[in-house]
């Protein structure tokens, strides 16, 4: 059966049409063209397409589209204020933090629930929020590095 | 020009510099063939064989054709193609037979991925299940099970792969140097160790997936995520039989290949099914659990190692059996076999030397490309055997690779001279013995008592790999001048994440003494617009491509002289470039832009001289020979790349729980040509190499079927599994004939991580494990068999 | 693949649909194990329901007496940030914490964890050493049921399919009691548990008992009274091995998961030791 449901993405409203059994990851890919957040494994396994929901980090493929009725989600396109990059974007950029890049919209939205919940993290901290999220290019420690950088500053933080 | 010119501007080789691609991946603005559409687009799913072997005696589609939305059903039997361009074995759908359990046998195109689920669910197929083989040792006992009987009648690569009738075997790479028997003669010691490796998956980030559409006039458009779109051209154009220039191949961002994707693999399927859907374009995309079991994996192998040495640890003689497991189809597993082979005594001098390798056929998921190609499954038997041999003969482990580690001056075992500048494997293994103070570690005897709680270990090993590929590989690119001057770089290998676009950014910007920022390297690969490059595997991308733009910035810069020398009335040796100028060199005043030129020079009055600049490179590799079939003697290397690792690991001796504190891992690679890249490419192989190392390998159960398809029980390393610190060393030994000196080091970091971690097992406690992966479970009930057997 | 989707406000709605629906109908709290076996096509459910519009379903309430209520929808990541769980009942947020990946408990409920009934759940056998107690609800008839007596084995419980769990019950436990968990896995990164177990000390009454979950296909319970005053881990762990029915599939042997279970108890009474 398909569902109207209204969502708030990035700010902006929109209303549309889904059936029952659309995640939320295929309602942001295929309905609403918001193609930053990835499909990995489509189990929870691979954090790919990790998004805020209402204020919470979850793995959009193990949420109904329908769940999200009313809600306000988070992606990898409202990170950015227009042309001017985030603090993380930059920092990721700075540190050679991405290769395939794949992984790194979940990455990016992993790192930015962290900081909102915890302002300085330790690394073993920052490692259990990227816990979640696969890279099989990087090795990890950039994207450490990365998010250091934005807790801490650049000279601050013992590694 | 008398006094040599050098500019100290623009100088980026060896400097940093950001990825090119960093914006809109970090934006997620960066389009991937996963989330492309085309109008009229259909979705189409595979069906897959339950069977690991089996006969297809019937296959009803009726039902399914009555799905609504359906629009086309492929099944073998409507196909005729194989593919194949080394060894051509594998039809696009199981027809007759399928060879293992996960073989497309037929697929659906539909207007939505739930009608071509649907139908697919509904194709009736029946088989009579056959007995199989999944064991390549046992697929060569005389009476084994023939995974292809007509293996005599395919079509192969003549002369350099060896496919033996009536058997599973489906080439036979031989070595033969020197003499193996007198050398066993000459030896102190002969030892015969045992060694596997499981199959292992690529698991890229992003699946494979393909758009495949079906043009009027027996024409092809491919979109598709893989690492090679003049290798799926070229196998598509083969296997249809279609002309070159009527298949286009594009390339978008891909995410991650290590070699999975190097080949031709949805993409034939997907054009079927347009063809059968009246050229509507069809788009497959593999879902994980099809990216596990269907798409190909890295090779499982056995290898049996015989060495002769004298008690100093010289090695007289080494005579290697490899039984690669190819499984079911063997195109790039011939090749695998055969470059494997070639390395098949790790960087050592052998003066007597004889390989067997095998490629066999078996009822199981079948291999391609994975980063290494061979190499890491043969350094895992080759670097421990080496630290077996060490401790029974009671010596240093660094001091029997010193004593035996190829030199300028030494013959590899296909026969080819190590010059001062092949590179410095002894370098490389002195930089990470000493980053991880190898000479101060436990060295646990083997009559000792075993070790309880946590203890630390120290390994260390080698490795070597030369680019595998044909004698006739070439690259080309195009540098292009944009009006302001900014040039765009046509060329296409793919930066599939590997970081090489940035550091040709790096050169072409030195070469043309240009700001880096102003080199655009196109990302869209296109076989109707872009030059030819081979395949963008084997770490050759950097060295081939790498040359092919200097090419093609000597190409612009001599045009640029060309017009300028016009208008300047200067010859071209008295003319530089620097800083987007052009300039005679002892009066600067008297120059032009760049910008003045590259569309046309315009004098005053309004004649016009010149035209767009575009500059054209190429690069073949220089000297490479055929191997001989005999005795597999000759230069197929364009270069070598030698490393090695440095571990130290925690064991967890009640549990086998590992935990790798440090890695060191060091490479010659000639030149550093982007630092970033460099250092980041170490990382992350030496992570991918830790998966295998670990835990990483596929298993099946008693009928062949794969038991974890899914990253519930294929796990990859997450970041609580990276080590507690990684360091990365580069030594320069200017490749002479490289970009700035430069080699690759694109697969190399993965190679030897785990033969490192099984020597450091050792050093803590003093087992022995001779197969992968280094589960807690092996590495415990390994340390409980020692146990019991000293009580005994 | 197309099912239809209710998310009712009350319990009694809840009921109703439940009725009406009975095996047809799947609900829905976290749905980090219902959206992936739909999509494995393990379950195929005409109707999804979703739990989370339920208030009342959505509390964890502290009672005065000690006791505490966790609602059907209420996560793991919750558990975890309730600090005043982190006495007594120490073992279930710690079992909490070590359950997949940060994304996932902040859906993964700890009700959908022990009805999925999983035998590597991470929640069973701390819930199992607490003597907690799951509240099943058809209408206005209620039962509670421990843990053992409401997993019946491998992904199965007593549940009708007219019932839903509404909550779980942690009595009170006596001054000073502590609990453990321990958790055995393949890798360092998220996974399942090849082995995990709780331990409970409750000195008041001299109870000392163990759980072991992911070693048969429901959790064994094993009370240790005993060895209360000797704290004999080895024979404690001897005891363990012997109560449990590993088997070996593609993530361990049973000989594996049997010494492992060994370890797990042996580390848990230097848990408590410490």
């Amino acid at each position: 059966m398909e569902y109207d449901i209204e969502v708030t993405v990035n700010d902006v409203h929109y209303k549309t049409r889904v059936p029952a059994s659309f995640t939320l990851m295929q309602l942001l890919r295929d309905k609403l063209h918001l193609t930053g957040t990835k499909e990995g494994c489509g189990i929870g396994e691979c954090g790919a397409c990790s998004v805020m929901l209402d204020g919470q980090l979850v793995n959009a493929c193990l949420v109904l589209g329908v769940e999200a009725n009313g809600s306000a989600v988070r992606t990898i396109e409202g990170e950015a204020k227009g042309e001017q990059l985030s603090d993380l974007q930059q920092s990721f950029i700075k540190h050679h933090a991405l290769q395939c890049g794949f992984c790194t919209p979940g990455m990016i939205l992993s790192a930015r629930d962290l900081l909102g919940r915890v302002p300085a993290p330790r690394d073993e901290q920052i490692v259990e929020a990227i816990a979640g999220n696969l890279c099989r290019c990087t090795g990890y420690e950039t994207i450490v590095d990365a998010i250091r950088e934005v807790a801490h500053g650049p000279k601050g933080g013992a590694k | 020009m008398t006094v040599p010119f050098h500019s100290d501007k623009h100088q980026y080789v060896g400097g940093n510099g950001e990825r090119l691609d960093a914006v809109d991946k970090v934006t997620g603005s960066a389009v991937y063939v996963h989330e492309m559409a085309i109008p009229g687009m259909l979705h189409g799913r595979m069906k897959v064989s339950p069977h690991a072997h089996a006969r297809i005696k019937r296959v009803d589609t009726s039902k399914a054709e009555k799905v609504e939305g359906v629009r086309a059903i492929v099944t073998g039997a409507t196909l005729d193609m194989t593919l194949g361009l080394y060894m051509c074995d594998r039809p696009i759908l199981g027809r007759d037979v399928v060879r293992y359990q996960g073989e497309q046998v037929a697929a659906v195109a539909a207007e939505t991925e739930f009608a071509a689920r649907r139908a697919c669910e509904l194709i009736e197929i029946e088989y009579e299940p056959l007995p199989a083989v999944f064991d390549p040792e046992e697929a060569l006992a005389d009476n084994a099970v023939r995974v292809h009987p007509d293996l005599h009648t395919y079509n192969h690569m003549r002369g350099v792969f060896f496919p033996q009738a009536n058997t599973n075997i489906a080439h036979h790479q031989k070595i033969r140097k020197g003499d193996v028997e007198a050398g066993f003669a000459q030896a102190d010691r002969v030892f015969e160790h045992r060694f596997t490796n499981p199959p292992v998956a690529h698991a890229p980030i992003e699946t494979h997936v393909t758009i495949a559409q079906a043009l009027p006039g027996r024409r092809a458009h491919i979109i598709t995520s893989a690492q090679s779109p003049f290798t799926v051209r070229n196998l598509f154009a083969i296997a249809f039989g279609m002309p070159h220039n009527a298949v286009r191949v594009q390339i978008p961002y891909v995410g991650g290949g290590f070699g999975g994707k190097a080949g031709i693999h949805l993409e034939p399927l997907a054009y079927c099914l347009s063809r059968a859907a009246g050229g509507r374009p069809v788009k497959i995309t593999a879902s994980r659990e099809e990216e596990f079991n269907v798409l190909p994996s890295r090779q499982g192998l056995k290898t049996i190692i015989k060495t002769g040495v004298k008690n100093d640890g010289r090695i007289t003689a080494l005579q290697v059996k490899y039984m690669w497991d190819a499984g079911a189809y063997a195109d790039y597993g011939v090749n695998i076999g055969r470059a494997a082979a070639t390395s098949g005594a790790g960087p050592y001098v052998v003066d007597n030397c004889w390989i067997d390798s095998l490629v066999v056929y078996t009822n199981k998921l079948y291999g391609t490309a994975f980063r290494g190609f061979g190499h890491l499954e043969v350094l895992w038997g080759v670097e421990r055997n080496l630290d077996r041999i060490a401790h029974a003969l009671g010596l240093d482990p660094y001091e029997i690779r010193q004593k035996n580690v190829l030199r300028a001056g030494t013959t590899t075992i296909t026969g080819e001279k190590v010059t001062p500048n092949h590179g410095r494997p002894d370098i490389c293994l002195e930089t990470v013995a000493k980053d991880i103070a190898f000479d101060n570690r436990t060295r646990t005897s083997t009559t000792g008592p075993l070790p309880k709680g946590k203890v630390r270990g120290k390994g260390i090993a080698l490795l070597q790999k030369s680019p595998a590929m044909p004698v006739f590989t070439s690259c080309s690119a195009i540098v292009k001048f944009n009006e302001d001057a900014s040039v765009n770089v046509l060329i296409s290998g793919v930066d599939y994440g590997q970081g090489t676009y940035t550091s040709l950014a790096n050169i072409v910007a030195q070469e043309l003494s240009i700001p880096r920022d102003k080199v655009q390297v196109v990302f869209d690969c296109d076989t109707a617009t872009q030059p030819y490059d081979w395949q963008t595997v084997a770490s050759r991308f950097q060295v081939m491509g790498g040359n092919a733009c200097i090419d093609a910035c000597h190409d612009c810069i001599a045009q640029l002289k060309q017009v300028a020398g016009q208008v300047l009335r200067a010859p071209d040796h008295e003319l530089v470039c620097e800083d987007e100028r052009v300039y005679v060199r002892h009066t600067p005043d008297q120059g032009l832009s760049y910008r003045e030129i590259v569309l046309g020079y315009t004098y005053p009055n309004g004649n016009s001289i010149g035209g767009p600049i575009i500059g054209r490179g190429k690069y073949i590799a220089q000297g490479l020979t055929h191997l001989d079939p005999q005795t597999g003697q000759g230069k197929a290397a364009l270069d070598w790349t030698y490393g090695a690792h440095g571990v130290e690991i925690e064991i967890d001796t009640e549990t086998g729980e590992m935990e790798i504190i440090k890695i060191s891992s060091a490479f010659d690679i000639g030149k550093v040509i982007h630092e970033g890249m460099c250092r980041t490419q170490v990382q992350g192989g030496v992570l991918q190499g830790l998966g295998s190392a670990l835990f990483e390998g596929f298993r099946f159960d008693e009928r062949g079927r794969m038991l974890n398809p899914s990253f519930v029980d294929y796990k990859i390393p997450t970041a609580k599994d990276a080590p507690r610190e990684m360091r990365q060393h580069f030594v320069e030994t200017p490749q002479l004939d490289g970009p700035f000196g430069a080699r690759g080091v694109g697969e190399h970091p993965m190679i030897s991580i785990p033969s490192a971690v099984g020597n450091a097992i050792f050093d803590a406690t003093g087992v022995d494990i001779t197969d992968l992966p280094l589960t807690s479970e092996r590495v415990y009930m390994a340390l409980k068999a020692a146990r019991k057997a000293r009580e005994a | 693949m197309n099912f239809a989707y209710e998310k009712p406000t009350t319990a009694q709605a809840l009921s109703g649909l439940l009725e009406q629906s009975g095996s047809g109908a799947s609900l829905l709290a976290g749905g980090t194990d219902l959206l992936g076996q739909i999509r494995g096509r393990l379950i195929e459910p005409r109707l999804v329901i979703d739990l989370k519009g339920i208030e009342e379903l959505s509390r964890i309430e502290h009672h005065d007496d000690g006791s505490v209520t966790i609602g059907a929808t209420v996560s793991a990541n919750r558990i975890i940030d309730d600090k005043r769980l982190h006495g007594a009942m120490a073992a279930l947020p710690e079992a909490c914490a070590r359950i997949a990946t940060y994304a996932i408990r902040n859906r993964a409920t700890v009700v959908g964890n022990i009805a999925n009934a999983s035998p590597c759940a991470d929640s069973v056998p701390p819930l199992c050493v607490l003597d907690a107690e799951v509240e099943l609800r058809a209408g206005s008839a209620v039962r509670r049921l421990t843990l053992p007596a409401f997993i019946r084995g491998v992904r199965a419980t007593v549940r009708t399919k007219n019932e839903y769990v509404a909550a779980i019950h942690i009595p009170a436990h006596a001054k000073g009691t502590r609990s453990f968990f321990r958790k055995h896995q393949r890798v360092r990164g998220h996974d399942l548990a090849l082995a995990n177990a709780a331990l409970l000390h409750d000195p008041e009454n001299k109870r000392l008992r163990v759980a072991i979950g992911s070693c048969s296909p429901a959790p064994v319970v094993v009370h240790l009274d005993d060895l209360f005053d000797s704290l004999d881990a080895e024979e404690a762990a001897r005891r363990c091995m012997a109560a449990i029915l590993p088997i070996s599939d593609v993530r361990a042997s049973a000989e594996y998961r049997t010494d492992m279970t060994g370890v797990l108890v042996r580390r848990l009474f230097d848990d408590l030791k410490a």
